[in-house]
């Protein structure tokens, strides 16, 4: 560990927002290794919010997370939209949907997904570690705006909430596994349109469908024009929470999350060694070859970084 | 991917309600590779600073239309120093010279008038943020 992170972890372990940003970027960048030994993970609840573009996660989550900081909870909010990827930019524009929020002592970060196609960024697992272990009890998390088959949320979130809009075609949409069936709480938003209301009626008559035992899957209907229905969302979070604790799920999704780390980390290494190594030999035997001289290589590499540290 | 790249924070402090400008200057950022967090209208310099903190931005450029760039500046700039912040700012909107000027001796790092090639910013960006990423 170099003496940069020292640092910061020291900062940020007295409550540093600051130093909390800027381990959040060393992560971002792929230097996350800090967070597995020296970050330690106290209790929180994970929210995922999920949806196609413009359906209103970040609207929701404005008044949600208002409502939990008026509640005493600390309340930290990472939003991710998606990187180009062709100049690998991005415009990062939830916040422009979050104005309460920023003048009420709430920690948003937004992220860039960076090549990730699962709808969060690679970093996420890491970042939500160092947002709990700075406190925050309650961490929204609004993935890109997503299609059918993003559903990397459900691996990573505690409560998984699917935000719905009319306009998205007729109930065959809704039969689709994928996206459709990872939601602990679907929100149809747009309430004040009158169309909102029939797919309201459709949702509810199928995504409970067949379930028989476990968490019965609420459906609220929501309004960011009229500010209604968030009550009852509160309520089915909670709910929600309540159960995950009661049934022994919450240990469950917690152990899939750090699965899913490790996988993660895996991939984005194997990535990696293949853009950096094995250019000339694209088979399989020369993946391995590859991935055999990096851990040699890191091996001896991690030898001088100790002589090092230790002459420090 | 995983590689560094450079975070910038658009916003639009103060009154005025045209982010035509603001919303250009971030799609040309976006285009040269940078990460842009745009926050949108009205917001207070106490926002902006926070914002920056945050999203660990390493520049922060500001549209201002409305006249009131010699106030909001100053404010600005008191509180990054408070938070012991210092990165770049850019200011960019219709500024009359002298306060072009006097904004640059209080800190503000450049202004940009209308016609200003994107290009030039994006320059400037570059080079003042290739030591840090």
């Amino acid at each position: 560990m170099n003496l940069t992170v020292q640092v910061l972890l020291k900062r940020y372990r007295c409550g540093d927002v600051r130093a909390l940003a800027q381990l959040i970027t060393l992560c971002e960048n792929g230097a996350n290794h800090f967070t597995e030994d020296f970050v330690e993970e106290k209790e929180h609840h994970v929210v995922g919010i999920t949806g196609s573009p413009g359906v209103g996660k970040s609207s929701i989550i404005d008044e949600l997370a208002l409502r939990y900081v008026d509640r005493g909870e600390r309340v930290a909010v990472v939003a991710i939209d998606p990187s180009s990827p062709f100049t690998h930019g991005a415009f990062l524009g939830d916040r422009v949907r979050m104005r309460k929020l920023s003048t009420k002592g709430v920690v948003i970060r937004s992220m860039a997904s960076r090549g990730n196609g699962g709808g969060l960024a690679p970093a996420i697992t890491s970042v939500l570690k160092l947002l709990s272990g700075f406190g925050f009890s309650k961490i929204f998390l609004e993935t890109v705006g997503i299609g059918q088959a993003e559903v990397d949320v459900a691996n990573v979130a505690d409560t998984v909430i699917l935000v719905l809009s009319p306009g998205i075609g007729d109930e065959i949409q809704l039969f689709k596994t994928g996206v459709m069936e990872i939601a602990d709480i679907y929100v149809v938003n747009k309430a004040d349109l009158e169309e909102s209301k029939k797919l309201r009626t459709l949702v509810e008559q199928t995504v409970n469908q067949g379930k028989t035992e476990g968490w019965k899957r609420r459906i609220v209907g929501t309004s960011c024009v009229e500010w209604c229905g968030f009550e009852e969302l509160e309520e089915a979070i909670n709910e929600h929470l309540q159960y995950l604790k009661e049934s022994g799920e919450l240990l469950a999704r917690r152990t899939r999350r750090r699965k899913f780390a490790l996988i993660s980390r895996f991939l984005r290494y194997v990535r990696e060694t293949v853009e950096k190594v094995a250019v000339e030999d694209l088979t399989l035997e020369g993946l391995k070859k590859a991935i055999c001289d990096d851990i040699i290589f890191g091996r001896e590499n991690k030898k001088d970084e100790n002589i090092y540290q230790g002459g420090r | 991917m995983l590689k560094e790249r450079i975070r910038v924070l658009i916003a639009k402090p103060g009154l005025d309600g045209h982010d035509r400008g603001a919303k250009v200057v971030a799609r040309a950022l976006r285009d040269a590779g940078m990460e842009v967090i745009y926050t949108g209208l009205r917001q207070t310099p106490q926002q902006i600073v926070e914002a920056a903190i945050q999203e660990d931005a390493d520049v922060i450029g500001l549209s201002i239309l409305s006249g009131a760039h010699m106030r909001l500046c100053e404010k600005l700039l008191s509180l990054m120093k408070d938070k012991d912040l210092h990165i770049p700012v850019f200011v960019g909107g219709i500024i009359p010279k002298d306060d072009a000027e006097k904004l640059e001796r209080m800190g503000i790092t450049r202004v940009y008038g209308p016609g200003t090639p994107l290009s030039k910013i994006i320059e400037d960006i570059h080079s003042l943020c290739g030591a840090r990423r």
